[in-house]
This record gives C-alpha cells, sequence and structure tokens, in this order.
C-alpha cells in the first residue's frame, strides 16, 4: 500500500471499480477486457467519461491498483496531463502538472467517476448503447470539434482510416 | 372358351380343405373373393399356377420360408400317427363342352417337411362322355395347349404389377409373348435344325476334302465372332432400353420437383457466404466498438488537449520553455553567491544575469520536457477527434453494407428452405436424380458401344459371306463333293424361306396385336379424346400415343396402365386363340379413387365375354367398387380364418 507522503507509483482505484472491471472482463462489455483493451486505455476511457461527471472521491482502495508507472503509455500520460493543465490555476508556472501526487489523485478521482457510469452502461443491451454512444459522440464533435478551429488543414488532410478503406 | 367352374384345395397353404365354386349365374361371368391381408387371396393365385405349372410365382417373403403343407393339417397327421400329408389342388373346367380337371399332387412328409414326387393329371371328358387321361408329360402338353406357361402372366396376374406391365424391361416378355402365340416357337425349331443339319453336311465334306475342311473350320471361327457380337448387341440394345426406361420413369417422377439438387447446392453455397459474413460482422463490429471507446478519448479531451496544446505552443515561441537547466540549482547559485561549474564568487553583474535566466524559466525543466513529450500524442488525438465525422462514414458504411448483404441471404435462404420443403421425400428425389444421370451416361456409353458392335458384327458378316463363296466354289470343284454340296444349298435355301416366313409371321401377329389393343384400350379407356393408338416397335416395346402425337406411356396414371395391361392381354387372348379366364389378384391395388370405379366398369364389361376371378382386400372393394360389382357378380366369396389356423368361408 502506498503511503499518501511518498511519491505515487501507480494509478490506484477503488474496491468497486475494480469489482467492476472484473465484471467487464467477463462480459467483455464495448470490447473494454484485457485481451481487446490494455489497461492504461481503460483507464484513459474511464477519465473521458468521468469528464462529463463530477469526481469522486477513493473510498477502499483497491490494494495491486490498476497500472503501474511504468506501464501508463504516453496516450494515457498526456491525456492525464492535458487534464490537469486544463484545469490548473496557474496556467503560468503549472506548478500542479510537477506536483505527481496531485495529478494522481486528481485523474483517479476522475476515473473513479467514470467507472461508476460504466458499470451503468452494462446494466443495459449492449447494442443499445452502442448507438447510444455514437449519439453522444455526434453531439461531442458538434459542440466540441465543429465549432472549433482546427489544428490541420482539412481540406487537404488524409485520414488514415480511410486510405486504408480506399475510399 | 376356358372357364373354371370350381377349385379344390386340399392342405395348400392357409387351406386345410376348401372348394371354390364359379358358376355362371347371369350375363357377367364375374367372381370376387374377399378377404383380409394374410387370409389366403394370393395364394388361391399360388395354387391355380401350382396347379397349372407347378410353380408359385407370387410368394410373398412370410411364405417362402413356410412348407407347403398346411400346418393344421400337418399337427392332425402327427396327432394320427401319419407319416405323410397330401397337398392337393384340383381344378374343374370346361371349354365348348369339354369338362377338363387338372389335378396336381404332392406327399410332404410331416418329419422333416421332405417333398415326395409330385403327380400331375389331367382328365378330359368330351361331350360323348369320352374320358381320356393325361400324366406328367403328356398333362404339361395339354395344359400348354390351352393356357401356354411363357404366357401365363397373362391368364393370372397380380393386380400390384399391373401397372408396370409396360415399364422397366417388359418387352422382352411381350417378345416371348408374340411368338409363343403365333406358334412361331416350330419354325424356329425347324430353322435350328436346319442350321445344324448345314454345319454337319459341312463337316462331312471337310471330311472328304481337306481344302474344304479348313474352310469349314474358319467359318466355325468366324460364326462364333458373329454370334458373340450379336449376343453383345441384344445386350446393349436391352441395356439401352432399361436406360431409356429408367430416364422416362425417373423423369416423371421428377416433374416439378426436378431442381431440388440445384436448391440444396445454391443453399450450402448460401450458407457458407453468410457464415463468412457473420465472421467479418463480428469484426466490423469490433472495430466499431474500438472506434467509439477511441473517439470517446478523442472527443472527450478534445478541448484540453487543444487548450493544453496552445499552451506549449505559446510557451515555445516566448521561449518560456528552457532547456533542461535545473531551477534548484540556479537558485542555490543565487544563495550561495558561488558559481557551481566554475567554483568562482559572484559578482553583482552575472547574480543579475542569474536572476534574469531564473524569472524566465518560469516553468521548471522538469515540466517543460513532460510538455514537449506530450505535445506531440495531444496532436494526434486532436487530429483524431477532427476525422470523427469522416471516419464514422466509413465504418457505419461498411457495417451497413454488411448487414444489408446478410439480411438479403437470409431472405433468400429462407425462401430456398421453403421449397425446399415442399419436397416431401428429399431421399427419394436425391435417388431418382442420380439413377437418372447415371442411366443417362450409361445411354451415351452403350449407344456409342454398340455402334462399334456393329461395325464389327458387319465386317465379320462379310467375312463370312466371303468364306462361304469361297467354300461353294471348292466344293463345286470337287465330285467327290457335290452331292453333300447340293444338299447344303438346297438346305439353307429352306432355312431363308423358313427365316422369311418366321418374320412374316411375327410381325402379322404384331400388327394384329396393336391393331387388337388399340380397339380395346380405345373401347375401355375412359378418357376418351386423349389417345390416339398403341404402338409395338421393332423391339416389341409397347407405346401409347398421345392425340398430339408424343408418346405418352411413360406418363399416364397408374390406372391407365393397368388398362393398358388388360386390353394387351384381352388382344393377346383374342389373337392367340387361347381364349381362357382371366384371374387377378387385386385388380385395383395401384388403382386411385375415380380410376377404380373406371377399372371397374371396365372388368364388368369384359367379364360379359369372359371369366374374370378377382381377389380383394375390403379396403380395395370399397363401397364404389361394390356398387359396381354387386349387382352383377356371380358368386362372391368371404374369407375368414378359423381360430386363426387356417382360411374358411365365412
Amino acid at each position: 500500500m502506498n503511503d499518501k507522503h511518498k511519491t505515487p507509483d501507480r494509478i490506484n482505484i477503488s474496491k468497486k471499480s475494480k469489482n467492476i472491471i472484473n465484471k467487464i472482463e467477463e462480459e467483455k462489455f464495448l470490447n473494454l477486457d484485457s485481451t481487446n483493451t490494455s489497461r492504461s486505455l481503460l483507464f484513459s476511457f474511464a477519465m473521458a467519461i468521468g469528464l462529463e461527471t463530477i469526481p469522486t472521491k477513493l473510498e477502499n482502495v483497491h490494494s495491486g491498483g490498476l497500472i503501474l508507472d511504468a506501464s501508463i503509455d504516453s496516450k494515457t500520460k498526456s491525456l492525464m496531463y492535458s487534464y490537469i493543465i486544463s484545469e490548473s490555476k496557474n496556467k503560468v508556472t503549472l506548478d500542479d502538472v510537477s506536483d505527481k501526487e496531485y495529478v494522481y489523485k486528481s485523474v483517479q478521482e476522475l476515473a473513479n467517476t467514470g467507472f461508476q457510469v460504466i458499470e451503468d452502461y452494462m446494466n443495459k443491451n449492449e447494442n443499445d448503447v452502442i448507438w447510444k454512444m455514437l449519439k453522444e459522440l455526434d453531439v461531442q464533435y458538434y459542440e466540441n470539434v465543429e465549432n472549433g478551429s482546427s489544428i490541420y488543414d482539412k481540406e487537404n488532410f488524409e485520414s488514415p482510416i480511410a486510405a486504408e478503406n480506399n475510399e | 372358351m376356358m372357364r373354371f367352374n370350381s377349385i379344390e384345395i386340399l392342405n395348400y397353404r392357409q387351406y386345410k380343405k376348401l372348394k371354390f365354386d364359379f358358376p355362371k349365374n347371369n350375363e357377367y361371368d364375374l367372381h370376387v373373393i374377399v378377404g383380409q391381408n394374410g387370409m389366403g387371396k394370393t395364394n388361391i393365385l399360388n395354387a391355380v399356377t401350382w396347379c397349372l405349372y407347378g410353380v408359385e410365382p407370387h410368394l410373398g417373403d412370410g411364405s417362402r420360408s413356410l412348407p407347403k403343407m398346411n400346418l393344421e393339417s400337418k399337427k392332425e397327421a402327427i396327432d394320427n400317427d401319419l407319416d405323410t400329408v397330401n397337398v392337393e389342388v384340383k381344378i374343374f373346367t370346361e371349354d365348348s363342352g369339354q369338362l377338363i380337371s387338372f389335378q396336381r399332387k404332392l406327399p410332404i412328409g410331416v418329419d422333416k417337411d421332405f417333398e415326395y414326387k409330385e403327380e400331375f393329371l389331367v382328365t378330359a371328358t368330351d361331350i360323348a362322355n369320352n374320358t381320356k387321361t393325361y400324366e406328367n408329360d403328356e398333362a404339361i402338353e395339354f395344359v400348354n395347349r390351352y393356357m401356354p406357361e411363357k404366357i401365363r402372366e397373362y391368364f393370372y396376374f397380380d393386380g400390384e404389377q399391373l401397372h408396370n406391365y409396360f415399364l422397366s424391361d417388359q418387352n422382352a416378355k411381350i417378345k416371348d409373348s408374340v411368338h409363343t402365340i403365333s406358334q412361331v416357337d416350330m419354325l424356329t425349331r425347324i430353322k435350328e435344325r436346319m442350321g445344324k443339319l448345314i454345319i454337319k453336311k459341312q463337316k462331312e465334306a471337310g471330311k472328304l476334302a481337306p481344302d474344304v475342311d479348313k474352310i469349314n473350320k474358319e467359318i466355325s471361327i468366324v460364326k462364333s465372332k458373329v454370334e458373340r457380337f450379336e449376343t453383345n448387341i441384344n445386350e446393349l440394345k436391352k441395356q439401352i432400353l432399361k436406360s431409356e426406361n429408367i430416364i422416362i420413369e425417373n423423369t416423371e417422377h421428377l416433374r416439378g420437383q426436378d431442381n431440388l439438387p440445384e436448391l440444396e447446392e445454391r443453399y450450402q453455397v448460401l450458407k457458407l457466404k453468410l457464415e463468412n459474413l457473420e465472421k467479418d460482422r463480428g469484426t466490423l463490429i469490433k472495430e466499431l466498438k474500438a472506434f467509439i471507446r477511441d473517439n470517446k478519448i478523442a472527443l472527450s479531451f478534445y478541448s484540453s488537449a487543444k487548450e493544453t496544446i496552445r499552451i506549449i505552443q505559446e510557451k515555445e515561441s516566448d521561449n518560456s520553455l528552457p532547456p533542461n537547466i535545473d531551477k534548484g540549482l540556479l537558485k542555490k547559485v543565487l544563495k550561495e553567491h558561488k558559481c557551481f561549474l566554475c567554483g568562482r564568487e559572484l559578482n553583482l553583474d552575472s547574480e543579475k544575469k542569474v536572476k534574469k535566466i531564473l524569472d524566465q524559466i518560469m516553468v521548471s525543466s522538469q515540466t517543460s520536457h513532460l510538455l514537449l513529450s506530450i505535445k506531440s500524442e495531444l496532436e494526434r488525438i486532436v487530429i483524431e477527434a477532427e476525422l470523427y465525422l469522416k471516419n464514422k462514414d466509413i465504418i457505419l458504411k461498411r457495417v451497413r453494407k454488411n448487414e444489408h448483404e446478410i439480411q438479403e441471404i437470409e431472405i433468400e435462404l429462407q425462401k430456398i428452405d421453403n421449397e425446399i420443403n415442399r419436397f416431401t421425400d428429399k431421399k427419394q428425389i436425391k435417388l431418382w436424380h442420380t439413377e437418372r444421370n447415371e442411366h443417362t451416361k450409361l445411354f451415351k456409353f452403350n449407344n456409342q458401344r454398340i455402334g462399334s458392335e456393329k461395325k464389327q458384327a458387319e465386317d465379320a458378316y462379310v467375312e463370312l459371306s466371303s468364306l462361304e463363296r469361297k467354300l461353294e466354289e471348292s466344293m463345286a470343284k470337287l465330285n467327290e463333293c457335290k452331292k453333300v454340296n447340293e444338299m447344303i444349298l438346297f438346305s439353307k435355301k429352306s432355312k431363308n424361306v423358313i427365316e422369311s416366313v418366321e418374320v412374316e409371321m411375327m410381325d402379322e401377329v404384331k400388327i394384329n396385336m396393336e391393331e387388337l389393343t388399340s380397339n380395346y384400350f380405345d373401347k375401355l379407356v375412359w378418357k376418351k379424346n386423349t389417345y390416339k393408338n398403341i404402338k409395338l416397335d421393332e423391339n416389341y416395346h409397347l407405346d401409347l400415343i398421345h392425340v398430339d402425337g408424343y408418346s405418352c406411356v411413360g406418363s399416364c396414371s397408374a390406372a391407365e396402365r393397368s388398362l393398358l395391361a388388360l386390353s394387351f392381354t384381352l388382344a393377346l387372348h383374342e389373337v392367340s386363340g387361347f381364349n381362357s379366364l382371366l384371374f387377378i389378384d387385386t385388380p385395383v391395388a395401384r388403382v386411385s379413387d375415380l380410376n377404380r370405379i373406371n377399372f371397374a366398369d371396365v372388368l364388368k364389361e369384359v367379364s360379359k365375354n369372359k371369366q374374370i376371378i378377382m381377389t380383394f382386400s375390403p379396403d380395395e372393394y370399397s363401397h364404389e367398387v361394390k356398387k359396381i360389382f354387386e349387382p352383377s357378380v356371380s358368386t362372391k366369396i368371404q374369407l375368414v380364418t378359423e381360430q386363426e389356423k387356417f382360411t374358411v368361408f365365412n
């Protein structure tokens, strides 16, 4: 178990989240089980779901944690820190970024709520969830992307998926 | 015309002792015997054929394993210490005032069912009361005068087989029948005798002249060759005809059900396609789920990622992101007024510079390193989010296409399944198909072979003719052979004459049979405007011709085929002069409903001029059939069993 005064060496989850993850393993919900999705990516997904809710404090921490530091992939790390930066009070010094304990605590709380929402999804028909999530993604796209500016030239950019499908 | 007055059966199979009387009580010489299955109806027919010919051609599988003698009689004989039981059948007939009885007796040992010598006796009493008895061979000859064994199937027949008379390979039997009734047998025997005589004389000539002998030997070899080819050709002709009939029969069976194999093949192909599409669907759903997962992440973090990238870009442009400099170290340098690189004390100027650097590096180098490392990853996430719509369209298009294809195939599979389920006996249909295909190949193959055999036979004939000419020439040269040569020539001429008379007589009979069969059929058939005539071709293949000109013996109903068989039989009786009764076991077995009534009407009509004895099961002797027969029937007999041990009258 981590001493809260020491630098964290893993991403932690609550026991409740651990049970939810076990259920995901069993049911292979949205192919989020470990044979199809890395733990890192699962955590990123939980954070993404949690972004639409209020972070909740971790209670009854699962002793083994979810991912060791060394196993957190670069994408997940980027997402963790982008969240911290976007939430940071001081965007000049970005002091929060260097406080690992704070970073890990914040993203853990975000994902904590996210796992509960995933559990709610699992109580519904998976097919219905897929189409519901697609609709939500459409809304997110229109709200966040369509109305924002692009970082690339949409006219000339070629989608790698399109290229793969010879569209 | 010969008719049966009565049949006495003693100790024969189901019959312990029974006498069937068949008096003619009205204008119809019609006699009906009704009994459940197993009562012994068919064994009455067997009793008749056994009595007259010593054969039982209609035994069922159950009877085949049982001895001829009645088991109850056997038991009684054992109880009474008797060694044998006499199985006897007597048939009492009359023909134009002459009374003729046929009696066959067979003693059978009760111990091991051993059959002793049979006795067959025919007793004929003429109008003047003169009686003559014939035994054994003489008796057999007598029977053949009235009801030749070769054509017994046209006097006593099994109604179950009536409709099949002109299918399969029955034409050989028809040819034989015609041969018998035209009494061409005698000519054939003379022809064969002549042939043997010619060979004998040629051998004699051969002994007188070695040259002639040599040629004779060569002729003998070539004749064997010719015989072999002729045998092969006849066999091939039979096989070709058999194949042809099976093809016609099976095509008829498969009418409306022909496409089962194609349907099943298509079904399997579609099933395989469906399996592959369902596999693809699994993959597509997996891809869709990954798409949702990745884009949920990208779109949810889009704003924060963009914000972070903006901040990083800002800091890069105003140099807030330093190289990896330890801020702590600089702070320590200022505190201790000492450079830890060169070891010198800091002067005012240096101190100012360090302070400036420190002020500029607002972000720690660790943070700066982190920011730079996450920038490219965040850019990727942002791009992914921005391509969401395009990528979604692509993947959903593929998913929908797959769903649509699956749906289409499922609909077609259902359609095919419904069609396949129409076929009530798929196994049988497949058998018919396979059989038809096999015989189609065989038909083609045999036709090719027959061509080759015919060619070889032709060549052999030419060789034979040449050798025979050579032989004649050689013999003509030799005086010793002159007399023998004259005899051979005369014999050959006679043989040729006999052959042509034989053919002429057969043809005349064939034409008569064709005409009479047509006439009877035309008179008796219930569909008056459907059939044109009947044809007997050179192979004695009987065909029924539709008014539109096509052959339809394979496609007419079982009742009509039975009627055709009956018409042929009546024609045969008339042409042959063997005008005897008809005994039919279960005449309407293969005939259904309305046609049963029609057929019953026909039989009643025929019985005005010919005795007809028929056996029926109660089901066959239905209300409709009864309605036709009962008012006209001369005798009606009901068979029952006595304590299930033997058959008696009700």
